[in-house]
């Protein structure tokens, strides 16, 4: 017995090795062993024995272990693979699937190359499809849905990231929609992915950031969402890809340039009539401040930062100037706040009379404007005179009555120079905005009142004179023929 | 016109037979029977010789009669000088000017109109058209120097200034050629060789330019004029700019158009600021007291009007 066993042992380890060996069979005895009471008895030979069965035990007891170590290993990945297997079966059919609600054809299909490379390839089907576990295959009622929360929640067990508290979704435009039964609504796995979801690291996930932009357009643009769900913008991404940062991420791959996300929020998402949105008006600013630091900190400090502080929502904020997703860089003549663009745009407001009136706005800027030299070149694409922004400034606008204003009268002849080298103070005697009148610009009105009278009564003096005279000669024409 | 010769003989053909038998018929009635065939031909010959030839005359004579009529009926006539070359040029200088200023001005003025917008895209932009503007008022300066110049330093400008000063008598012409319009008077002003309405017409281009240039200057080199002036006193020279432009463009467009091109007498009009010269029959109706005092001058002169006076038949030998 003793002495078959290490040859036996050790022949089972060896075949134990090999792959085509289940781990449930029993060692087969050797054949050809001689018994061991066959043996006369020697001491010596005795003493011999007992130190060789000493270090047989010792060499079986490091077998045992061995033996159960890989008995072990081998049971539990064939456990493993047995499950994923089972569910494999049927679903790497790549034609696999059910119709859906709607009437939709919903793939049952699971890309297995894509799922392994997942960040769950080396999960189980079980792990998320929970209610799988306890089925027998094929199973005959349709997956619940998966719940990613039971994994991925404030300091659970598995190590799952957790980006934000899971209410945030809860309590965003699509988490209601959601709760609300909209199938249209975006579950986790609409942005994520199903079986193929990556880390937002990685430039193949759906939520890398320069993928973001079509992962949002994938319900956005589709219009028979934004119809049915009544959303303002349309196609986003066809403006957003043409704007500065559309094309800094697609174009020039800066993923520090704003994405969706950036604004909008991403699990925490709402409308922008929602008074916490990020898009909300009086947020905005602090929403482009994420980045644009040294704008939003300017434009704090100017008339329009401190009206919308004071909660006046007529008060311009960054896309009242710049546009949203069609947003351009000021050098580009596509955008709002180009020079020969800037006039029309502060005149959304500086020309309303409703505006005007509440806020006690100067009147007349822009005609003024489009009348003076300025204005004309301006408007005929002139890009190097004055407009709006070259006086007053753009994000630290203020009231000329601030002594700080760039187009305050002390400040003039600094902000003219800017053009008109060596400009004196001679510029701020009269004013820019001319409007005349017997009050206001005097001298321009009595140089226009003098014309005017002295046009009109000459120009109908020589009408006069020539009708005179061709009705003379009308009535002489006969008498000169004889 | 080979073909129509050809067509004029054919008809004169059948008149010239009826006449040639005519004479053959008187002549066999006087001569020797014998003779008279062979004289019959002879003389049927010689006449359609005769005849072919007066009729190729008259054919040439007809072509230098259309020539002739073609011309302007004026140059018949005898012509005076009315403007030197000097003067031409200075107009010539002038209106080119003021057609470039105009031109790109007015857009200016009236920058929201469909013209303004196709003139400024046409142009290249407003930029582009300040410099054809910019390039006219240096013409205008330019010839509003030289002009003050020809006033002062040439005898024929003195005199021409002399004649173009107003006087009270200006005002009476007025007075009674709208009393004549008006059939209250027998006959119109008699003028010199400026009527008030010349003189006007100078004078209106010498306030204008005076007025054009100042402030003009004043907005071109507006930082220079700013290191003077306070800004309201360019707004008022911009506003006074684009008034009087406005006035001085109506004032050629009504006033010195309809005296040289719509009224009937220069219609569609007068030659005179090209050619320099006038006709007798204009000069005696337009500038009768000028046409008198120029023959006593002459026949006191005794040059007869020569010195003055150039012959239509030159003036057709010329051309």
């Amino acid at each position: 017995m003793i002495e078959r066993i290490p040859a036996a042992g050790a022949s089972f380890v060896m075949r134990a090795r090999h792959p085509d060996v289940t781990p449930a069979r029993h060692p087969e005895p050797v054949e050809g062993c001689r018994h061991p009471s066959a043996a006369p008895f020697d001491p010596s030979t005795e003493l011999r024995m007992l130190k060789m069965r000493l270090r047989l035990a010792y060499m079986l007891q490091q077998t045992t272990f061995l033996i159960a170590i890989v008995v072990l290993l081998i049971a539990s990945s064939a456990a493993f693979s047995a499950s994923n297997s089972e569910c494999l079966m049927c679903h790497s059919a790549r034609g696999l699937s059910k119709t859906g609600k709607e009437g939709r054809q919903v793939s049952l299909h699971v890309n297995q190359t894509q799922f392994r490379d997942s960040v769950h390839g080396g999960r189980l089907c079980v792990d998320c499809h929970i209610d799988m576990a306890e089925q027998k295959f094929p199973h005959k009622t349709a997956a619940e849905p998966v719940m990613c929360s039971r994994c991925h929640q404030m300091g659970n067990s598995e190590g799952a990231p957790q980006a934000s508290p899971i209410d945030e979704y809860q309590d965003s435009v699509h988490g209601k929609a959601a709760a609300a039964g909209d199938f249209d609504a975006p579950r986790c796995k609409d942005c994520h992915g199903y079986h193929d979801v990556r880390s937002h690291k990685d430039p193949k996930s759906r939520t890398f950031r320069a993928n973001i932009p079509k992962t949002c357009a994938a319900c956005h643009s589709d219009s028979r969402i934004t119809t049915k769900h009544n959303i303002p913008v349309k196609q986003p991404l066809k403006l957003y890809e043409k704007s500065i940062h559309g094309r800094a991420v697609t174009g020039q791959g800066l993923l520090s340039a704003a994405v969706c996300i950036d604004c909008h929020g991403f699990h925490g998402i709402k409308a922008a009539k929602d008074p916490s949105s990020t898009i909300n008006r009086p947020h905005i600013p602090e929403t482009c401040g994420q980045c644009h630091k040294k704008v939003l900190e300017d434009y704090k400090i100017s008339i329009h930062g401190e009206a919308r502080q004071a909660g006046i929502k007529d008060a311009p904020v960054c896309t009242d100037c710049h546009g949203e997703h069609t947003i351009q860089p000021a050098s580009s003549p596509d955008s709002s706040v180009y020079p020969t663009h800037v006039v029309a745009t502060c005149s959304k407001c500086h020309e309303d009379a409703r505006i005007e009136k509440t806020y006690g706005l100067p009147a007349n800027r822009l005609s003024t404007y489009i009348g003076s030299y300025h204005g004309i070149a301006n408007k005929y694409g002139e890009t190097t005179v004055a407009n709006c922004a070259t006086c007053h400034g753009a994000h630290d606008i203020l009231p000329s009555s601030n002594p700080r204003s760039l187009v305050n009268k002390k400040n003039l002849p600094q902000t003219c120079g800017k053009c008109h080298p060596g400009a004196s103070v001679n510029f701020a005697k009269g004013s820019v905005h001319v409007t005349p009148s017997p009050e206001k610009d005097k001298g321009v009105y009595w140089v226009r009142v003098f014309y005017t009278t002295f046009i009109i009564g000459l120009i109908s003096s020589f009408a006069g004179y020539i009708g005179l005279d061709l009705i003379s000669r009308w009535r002489r024409r006969g008498r000169q023929e004889h | 016109m080979e073909q129509d010769t050809g067509k004029k003989e054919h008809l004169a053909g059948h008149e010239l037979d009826a006449e040639i038998e005519a004479a053959v018929e008187e002549l066999r009635q006087k001569a020797d029977p014998d003779l008279v065939e062979e004289a019959e031909e002879e003389v049927r010959r010689q006449l359609r010789r005769e005849i072919r030839a007066r009729l190729s005359r008259t054919v040439e004579a007809r072509e230098a009669e259309r020539k002739a009529a073609s011309k302007p009926k004026e140059e018949e006539d005898e012509k005076f000088v009315r403007f030197s070359l000097v003067v031409r040029l200075q107009h010539i200088c002038l209106m080119t000017s003021c057609v470039a200023l105009i031109i790109t001005g007015l857009p200016m003025k009236f920058p929201d109109t469909a013209v303004a917008r196709i003139f400024f895209s046409l142009m290249g932009g407003v930029g582009a058209s300040g410099a054809v503007h910019r390039i006219g008022a240096a013409l205008l300066i330019s010839v509003a120097l030289f002009h003050v110049g020809y006033i002062l330093f040439f005898r024929e400008g003195r005199k021409e200034f002399r004649e173009l000063l107003p006087k009270p008598r200006d005002v009476g012409d007025v007075i009674r050629n709208v009393r004549y319009f008006l059939g209250m008077a027998r006959h119109g002003a008699r003028f010199g060789r400026f009527s008030y309405v010349e003189k006007f017409d100078y004078w209106a281009v010498y306030w204008g330019t005076v007025v054009m240039i100042t402030s003009g200057l004043m907005l071109w080199g507006q930082d220079i004029a700013m290191a003077i002036l306070p800004k309201f006193c360019l707004d008022m020279a911009r506003e006074a700019h684009s008034d009087e432009a406005l006035l001085a463009t109506l004032a050629i467009i009504v006033w010195h158009f309809y005296n040289v091109h719509w009224n009937p007498d220069n219609f569609p009009m007068n030659r005179t600021w090209l050619t320099g010269k006038i006709s007798k029959k204009n000069m005696m109706h337009h500038h009768p007291i000028e046409y008198e005092k120029l023959m006593a001058e002459c026949e006191a002169a005794g040059h007869n009007g020569r010195r003055k006076k150039q012959s239509g038949q030159q003036e057709v030998d010329k051309a």
